[in-house]
């Protein structure tokens, strides 16, 4: 239930922490959508995917937040096309898996965990294609990016290898 | 993208798994030293910080639960490692079964192209080609930018596509939009190629 705003409950802690969290969320939003219009030149390496894994570690179902936002966002930015439906969930299915595996403090497994995700990318973008063109269209979609889908493993692997401890570290520290 | 370069990427990705090992030896993949029980009250809340002490000082402790938990460690690092292996084999297997293949031998090529729904371009041309790029280069036909994902045609039949008025070449194969580019669609004998300058970003179907 939404908190009323009047002089009672602007003072209170349960007010200032609702406040919070929405400021949270949308410097964390900020910073996962700068960062992506910045690597946009650089195909197939992206620190989406390790921020994901970070904000979904600290904020838990909270980082879904982060996730429609940027989700929309991208949409706003780059258009409503076929690719933005695949948005919807992709980034939705890597916090689940993070959330279920927050207790793994290795980040040689999450960076694994990392390089999947980003194999497996161009299989999970393919869906939306079922519905457009049948199974064949989506089967053709995803073989001709199996190569980019492979660039992505090996970047998303190096990256949350380098940068998940620190950054994991930071956003404990910063916002737990 | 042709064959060498895929391997290559393959190749390397199987380094960095072996690389990966070597920083495990090395004592790279220590615990976070302030992990613990992560219980979070609310973002930013001063009482949602760590709400027991670590576990892994008590560990520490205990030698055996140590000992038992690093042994767990390494063997979940080997298990999820070898799965990354098996899940890029599994791709790479596919790639080289399902990836488009050109016909081998002589090929009869219909090109069409279409400028305001109107045929500025229509003929028929033979070539031993593979794959369209190298058949439409050898005709003349098309020119456009190196990118990382191949050629972007930027003219066809010397008529430039403005980008400033959001104008690019639609690619169709048989009358449908082709999913691939022109560097990796495949040919076959009387495939019917046909390039539509399209306006907006919106308005490919």
């Amino acid at each position: 239930m939404m908190m009323p705003i009047n002089k009672d409950t602007v003072g209170s802690s349960r007010f200032r922490s609702a406040a919070n969290n929405v400021a949270v969320l949308a410097v964390c939003t900020a910073i996962i959508l700068v960062q992506q219009i910045v690597l946009a030149g650089l195909p197939n390496i992206e620190l989406v995917s390790l921020l994901v894994i970070v904000y979904a570690q600290t904020f838990r179902f909270k980082s879904l937040n982060i996730i429609y936002v940027f989700a929309l966002m991208q949409g706003i930015l780059y258009g409503f096309h076929i690719w933005w439906f695949s948005y919807l969930y992709v980034w939705t299915i890597l916090a689940l898996i993070s959330i279920a595996l927050r207790k793994v403090r290795s980040p040689l497994i999450w960076a694994v965990i990392s390089g999947m995700y980003g194999l497996c990318f161009g299989a999970l973008c393919a869906i939306p294609y079922i519905f457009i063109g049948g199974p064949a269209m989506a089967i053709a979609y995803w073989v001709s990016g199996i190569p980019f889908d492979f660039i992505h493993c090996v970047s998303n692997f190096i990256l949350c290898l380098l940068l998940w401890k620190p950054l994991t570290k930071l956003t404990f520290k910063m916002f737990s | 993208m042709d064959n060498i370069p895929f391997q290559v990427i393959f190749y390397a990705v199987c380094s960095f798994e072996q690389a990966a090992f070597l920083l495990l030896a090395s004592g790279f993949n220590a615990p976070l030293p302030a992990a613990g029980k992560f219980i979070f009250k609310g973002i930013g809340d001063q009482k949602s910080r760590y709400q027991s002490r670590p576990p892994e000082d008590r560990r520490r402790k205990d030698g055996f639960a140590m000992k038992k938990t690093s042994k767990n460690n390494t063997r979940n690092i080997i298990i999820s490692i070898a799965a990354l292996i098996v899940l890029a084999a599994l791709f790479f297997t596919a790639y080289q079964l399902l990836r488009p293949r050109g016909a081998e031998g002589n090929k009869k090529i219909h090109f069409t192209v279409l400028v305001n729904n109107e045929t500025i371009k229509s003929y028929d041309f033979r070539t031993d080609a593979e794959y369209l790029r190298q058949a439409l280069e050898e005709e003349n036909l098309i020119e456009g930018d190196e990118g990382t994902y191949g050629l972007w045609v930027t003219t066809v039949a010397g008529r430039k596509a403005d980008s400033g008025k959001e104008e690019w070449w639609a690619l169709y194969k048989n009358d449908k939009l082709s999913m691939t580019g022109v560097d990796d669609t495949p040919l076959e004998d009387n495939d019917s190629i046909e390039y539509r300058l399209t306006v907006g970003y919106d308005d490919a179907d």
